[in-house]
C-alpha cells in the first residue's frame, strides 16, 4: 500500500492516488432497484478539492453511484442501498442525518440544463432562500452576483437578471445551474454528464469553470467523454456492469490502465 | 424508374392535399353547424327580449287610497277601466282585464315601494300586456281561424287594435327577462333565478371539488406509494369519470337528501352532486398536468435540498397550474350544462323567488330550459331559446376564462 | 487485445505499425549491406544504401502523417496512444539508423578500405555490425509481435556494444600511433565505428519504445547496469 503510494507520487509527481483521509469514503456500497442489483460492493475514496471522474458504458452504475452521494436515490421507492458512505467521516445514510441539510452541502448539476422557470436572479437565490441562509435583500444580491461571477456568467448576463433562466442559451443555462448549486456554498459538487447537451464552446467554458472550481470544491463528474475525463479530472474511476473496475490517477488510467477491461473501454474496444 | 418515382411522389402529394381538404371540410362543416345553431337560436329568441305594454295613467284622486294598505290589484283594475273598453257586463270586463299581465300589480307595488313619493299625485305606469296580447303585437293573428280556435276573441282583437291606433302601445326592451325569476306568466318570467341558482351550484361544486381533486391528485402523483391499493383507486377514478351523470343524481338523492337530510331543491345539494361528477375530471386533469412537468425540474429542486412538499408546491403545482385550471374549468363547464342529476334532487321545481343562499330552493339554467321547453304557452318558445342563449353565453365566458388563465400562468421552459 | 468497435481504427493503427516494421526491415537490410561492404569492399552496395536511405526517409514521413491523422481524428487512449506516440519517436530513431548507414557508405565511397591495411579492425567492425544488426532485429521482431521478450536484453546489451566500440577505438588509435602515415585511411574506420555505435544506441531507444508500448512503463527509469562510456569527437 505504502509502496504503491510512493510509486504514484513518483510517476505522477502531483498527487498521491489515494489520500489517507478521503473526503468521501464509500465502503461496500450495494444498490438495488427492486430485485435488480445496480451496484456491487463499490469501495471508492474521493479526495478533497480534486476532480474525480466516473466513466463507463451506459448502465454501468456510475450515475447511480453519483446519486447515492446526495441520496437522490431516496426518491425512487424501489431503490435500496447497503454499505457505508461517509462524508467528512459521517455516515450519510445514518437515520439521524437530515437529507435536506445533506443536500445543501452537496450541489448537483444535471445532464440537461434545468433552470427553474423563474428569473435568473431567483434561480440563483433559490438555494439560499430555501435554506434560510440569507434574509437581507442586499446580502442576497451580493450572493447572487458572487455565485454568477464564480460560475463565469456574470459579465454575460448581469443586465438580464430579471429574464427567465430558461431564456438563456444551453451553455449559459448549465452555468446558471452551477451558479445555483454553488450559491449555497456546498462542499461537494456532483455533475452528471454536464456537457453532454452542449456544443464544444459551451463545453470548453464549463471545463474551464470546473478547473477553477476545484480550488474550492470537491467535484465528482460523470462523463461519457474520455477526453473530458482526461482533461478535467485528477482521478478517474471506471465502472462496468455495476462494479468499480479500476480507480486511479487519470493520467495512469489513460496512459496505461492496469485492468484489461478498462483498457478495452478507454481505447474504444468494447463491443 | 424515374417515372415511377415521379408517379409515387405525385400520388403522395395528392394524398396529402386530400387529407388537408378533409380536415378543412370537416372544420368548415362544424363551423356551419355552430353558426346555424347559434343563429337559429338567436332568431327564435328575439321576441323574448322585447315586451309590449301600455303606459297607463294611474289616477289616485278618484280612489280613497289607504296608504298603508294599498290594494294594488284593485288600483290597476280601476285604472284599466278608465280606458275605453265599452264593457257593460262582468264577462266583458274580465275579458278586457285579461289583456293585461297579471304581474302588473306586483310591478306597481315594487315601483311604489321604491318611490313612495309617487303616491302624492297621478302618475303614469308602464304595464305589460299578457302573453297573448304581446304575441298579437309581435306576430299578428290569423283571423281566418274560427274564433273559438284562436287565443284571442274578435272583441279582444278590436281592443288591441284600438290601443295601437290610439298610440298607447309601447314596445320596450324586456329587462324582466334578466331580472326576474321564473313565472307562470311568460311576459314576466326571467332567467335570473336560474342563473343565480346555477352560479350557486357551480360555486359549491368548485369549492368542494377543486381542493379535494387537486390535493388528492397531488397526493396520488407525488406522495402515494405505488401499490395495489393506489392502482385500485386510480382505476376507480377513471371509472368514475365515465359514470353517467344521472347515477350521481340518484346517489345524491339517496345520500345527501335522504341520509344526511339536506334541503331538497337546494344548490348546496346540487353542488355536492355535481362535485362528485367533476372530481374525477379534475383529478385526471391535475395528474396529467403534473406528469407533464419535466422531471428535471423536480430533480433540480430536490438536489437543491427542497423537501418533497416544497418541490410540489414551489415547482410542480405552479408549473401544472394552467393545465389544472383548464381541466377544472372544463369539468365545471360540463357540470354547468348538466341537468339530469339536478332533476333527481328536486332542482326541477317551479321556483319564483331568486335564491338568496345556497340552501334556498333554486333551479339551474339547463333545468330552466327544460322547464320552459315543456310549458304549453307559445311565448315560452322564444324564452326557451333565449335561456339557451344565456346558457351558451355563460359557457363561452367560462371557457374564455380558462383560455385567459392558461395564457396568464403558462410558464416558458 | 480485441478489435476496436471502429474497424478502420484498427486499420489505421496497423498501417502505422506496418510502416515502422517496413522501415525496420529496410534499416536491417542496410545494416546487412554495410556488413557485406566491410567484408568485400563493395562500392556498388554502398551506392544502393545511399539510394535506399531516401526510401527510409519517405517511410518515416508517411508514418508521421498517419500519426498526425490518427491523433486528430481518433484521440487515441491507453495502448493506442502509446503506439501512436511511440511511432513518432521510433520512426525518428529508424530514420537516424538509416542516416548512419548512409554516412558509413559515404565514408567508404571516399576512399578504399584496403588502404588502412588493418584487416583485424575491419573484422572487429564486421562483428560489431553483426551485433548491432541482431540487436535491432530482435527489437523489431518484438515490436512486430507487440511483446518485450528481448527488448530488455537488447537494452542491457548495449553496454557490450559500447565496449566493443571502445575496444575498436583503442585499436585504431594504436594503429595511428604506430603508423601515422595511414591516418587518412584509418580515420574513416573511426567514423564507421562511431556510426555503428550510434545505430546500437538507436536500437536501445527502439527497445525502450517497444517496452513502453507493450507495458506502459518506461525502461529509462529502470536501473542501468553499466555506466555510460562515451568518447566524444
Amino acid at each position: 500500500m505504502v509502496d504503491s503510494m510512493n510509486k504514484n507520487i513518483e510517476t505522477n509527481g502531483v498527487r498521491s492516488s489515494i489520500s489517507d483521509n478521503p473526503l468521501i469514503d464509500c465502503q461496500d456500497v450495494d444498490v438495488y432497484y427492486g430485485d435488480k442489483q445496480a451496484l456491487y460492493s463499490v469501495c471508492l475514496g474521493i479526495n478533497e478539492k480534486e476532480v474525480t471522474s466516473l466513466i463507463g458504458p451506459s448502465g454501468c452504475g456510475k450515475s447511480t453511484f453519483l446519486r447515492c452521494l446526495n441520496r437522490m436515490n431516496d426518491v425512487i421507492d424501489t431503490c435500496s442501498i447497503t454499505g457505508c458512505i461517509k462524508i467528512n467521516g459521517e455516515d450519510i445514510y445514518d437515520p439521524n442525518i437530515d437529507v435536506v441539510e445533506l443536500r445543501s452541502r452537496i450541489g448537483m448539476v444535471f445532464q440537461k440544463p434545468n433552470p427553474f422557470p423563474k428569473s435568473v436572479f431567483d434561480n440563483v437565490a433559490y438555494g439560499p432562500r430555501l435554506h434560510g441562509r440569507i434574509i437581507e435583500k442586499a446580502d442576497m444580491s451580493n450572493k447572487v452576483e458572487e455565485s454568477l461571477v464564480r460560475a463565469g456568467l456574470w459579465d454575460e448576463i448581469k443586465d438580464r437578471l430579471n429574464e427567465p433562466g430558461t431564456s438563456l442559451s444551453g451553455g449559459q443555462q448549465q452555468r446558471l445551474c452551477i451558479a445555483r448549486a454553488i450559491a449555497v456554498d456546498p462542499q461537494i459538487i456532483l455533475m452528471d454528464e454536464p456537457c453532454s447537451a452542449l456544443d464544444p464552446i459551451a463545453t470548453a467554458k464549463i471545463e474551464e469553470l470546473i478547473d477553477e472550481l476545484k480550488a474550492k470544491y470537491t467535484i465528482v463528474i460523470v462523463t461519457h467523454s474520455m477526453q473530458q475525463a482526461a482533461r478535467v479530472s485528477q482521478r478517474t474511476a471506471f465502472f462496468h456492469l455495476g462494479s468499480l473496475i479500476e480507480v486511479g490517477d487519470t493520467e495512469n488510467i489513460f496512459r496505461s490502465p492496469e485492468n484489461e477491461q478498462t483498457e478495452a473501454y478507454v481505447t474504444g474496444r468494447y463491443g | 424508374m424515374n417515372k415511377t418515382i415521379r408517379q409515387l411522389t405525385l400520388k403522395r402529394q395528392f394524398a396529402e392535399k386530400r387529407f388537408k381538404f378533409y380536415g378543412q371540410a370537416s372544420l368548415f362543416l362544424a363551423l356551419i353547424m355552430l353558426v346555424v345553431i347559434i343563429s337559429s337560436m338567436t332568431y327564435r329568441s328575439i321576441p323574448a327580449f322585447t315586451n309590449y305594454g301600455l303606459n297607463l295613467n294611474i289616477n289616485l284622486s278618484q280612489n280613497n287610497i289607504d296608504k298603508d294598505n294599498i290594494n294594488y290589484r284593485r288600483l290597476i283594475r280601476e285604472n284599466i277601466f278608465l280606458l275605453d273598453s265599452g264593457c257593460e257586463d262582468r264577462k266583458c270586463r274580465r275579458e278586457f282585464s285579461r289583456l293585461f299581465s297579471s304581474g302588473a300589480a306586483y310591478e306597481l307595488k315594487d315601483s311604489l315601494e321604491n318611490d313612495p313619493s309617487l303616491l302624492k299625485k297621478d302618475f303614469r305606469k308602464f304595464i305589460l300586456f299578457s302573453d297573448d296580447a304581446d304575441l298579437f303585437y309581435k306576430f299578428g293573428i290569423d283571423k281566418n281561424l274560427p274564433e273559438n280556435e284562436r287565443r284571442l276573441s274578435d272583441r279582444e282583437i278590436s281592443w288591441l287594435s284600438d290601443f295601437q291606433e290610439a298610440g298607447l302601445v309601447e314596445k320596450r326592451f324586456s329587462t324582466n327577462f334578466f331580472t326576474n325569476g321564473d313565472s307562470r306568466e311568460p311576459e314576466i318570467a326571467g332567467v335570473l333565478g336560474a342563473v343565480v341558482g346555477s352560479l350557486y351550484t357551480i360555486l359549491i361544486t368548485l369549492i368542494i371539488s377543486f381542493p379535494i381533486g387537486v390535493l388528492s391528485a397531488i397526493y396520488l402523483e407525488s406522495f402515494a406509494k405505488k401499490n395495489r391499493l393506489t392502482d385500485f383507486i386510480e382505476v376507480n377514478i377513471n371509472n368514475l369519470a365515465a359514470v353517467p351523470s344521472i347515477v350521481f343524481g340518484l346517489l345524491g338523492l339517496a345520500l345527501f337528501i335522504n341520509f344526511f337530510g339536506m334541503p331538497r331543491s337546494a344548490p348546496l345539494v346540487g353542488g355536492c352532486v355535481l362535485s362528485l361528477m367533476t372530481l374525477p375530471v379534475i383529478i385526471i386533469a391535475t395528474r396529467a398536468s403534473l406528469q407533464a412537468v419535466p422531471p428535471s425540474i423536480r430533480e433540480a429542486a430536490l438536489a437543491m435540498g427542497a423537501s418533497e412538499m416544497q418541490v410540489v408546491f414551489q415547482h410542480l403545482f405552479p408549473a401544472a397550474l394552467p393545465g389544472i385550471l383548464t381541466g377544472t374549468i372544463i369539468g365545471l363547464a360540463r357540470a354547468f350544462g348538466e341537468s339530469a342529476p339536478l332533476l333527481l334532487i328536486g332542482m326541477v321545481a317551479f321556483v319564483v323567488d331568486i335564491p338568496g343562499s345556497v340552501t334556498d330552493p333554486a333551479t339551474a339554467l339547463p333545468v330552466q330550459v327544460y322547464l320552459w321547453a315543456d310549458s304549453p304557452e307559445r311565448a315560452f318558445v322564444a324564452k326557451t331559446s333565449a335561456a339557451t342563449l344565456v346558457l351558451i353565453f355563460l359557457l363561452i365566458v367560462i371557457n374564455l376564462a380558462a383560455v385567459i388563465l392558461r395564457k396568464k400562468y403558462q410558464l416558458k421552459w | 487485445m480485441t478489435e476496436h468497435i471502429v474497424s478502420s481504427y484498427d486499420d489505421d493503427l496497423k498501417e502505422i505499425s506496418d510502416g515502422l516494421i517496413t522501415m525496420g526491415a529496410e534499416v536491417l537490410g542496410a545494416l546487412k549491406n554495410v556488413e557485406m561492404i566491410l567484408e568485400n569492399n563493395d562500392h556498388n552496395l554502398a551506392q544502393e544504401i545511399i539510394k535506399n536511405d531516401l526510401l527510409i526517409n519517405d517511410l518515416g514521413q508517411s508514418v508521421e502523417s498517419k500519426v498526425f491523422n490518427i491523433l486528430a481524428s481518433r484521440q487515441p487512449m491507453a495502448i493506442d496512444l502509446r503506439i501512436v506516440f511511440s511511432a513518432v519517436k521510433m520512426s525518428l530513431y529508424l530514420e537516424r539508423c538509416g542516416d548512419m548507414c548512409k554516412g558509413i557508405s559515404n565514408r567508404i565511397l571516399k576512399g578504399d578500405l584496403n588502404d588502412a591495411q588493418s584487416p583485424d579492425t575491419i573484422n572487429h567492425l564486421v562483428n560489431m555490425c553483426i551485433r548491432v544488426h541482431s540487436n535491432l532485429k530482435l527489437v523489431m521482431d518484438d515490436y512486430a509481435k507487440k511483446e518485450c521478450k528481448n527488448s530488455m536484453k537488447v537494452w542491457e546489451s548495449d553496454s557490450e556494444i559500447d565496449s566493443l566500440y571502445s575496444a575498436i577505438l583503442m585499436e585504431i588509435l594504436n594503429s595511428i600511433k604506430a603508423n601515422p602515415e595511414a591516418i587518412e585511411a584509418l580515420v574513416p574506420l573511426l567514423f564507421i565505428a562511431r556510426y555503428l555505435e550510434r545505430v546500437g544506441d538507436q536500437a536501445t531507444n527502439v527497445a525502450e519504445e517497444t517496452y513502453f508500448v507493450v507495458t506502459g512503463e518506461d525502461l529509462e527509469g529502470q536501473e542501468k547496469t553499466e555506466v555510460e562510456n562515451e568518447t566524444t569527437f
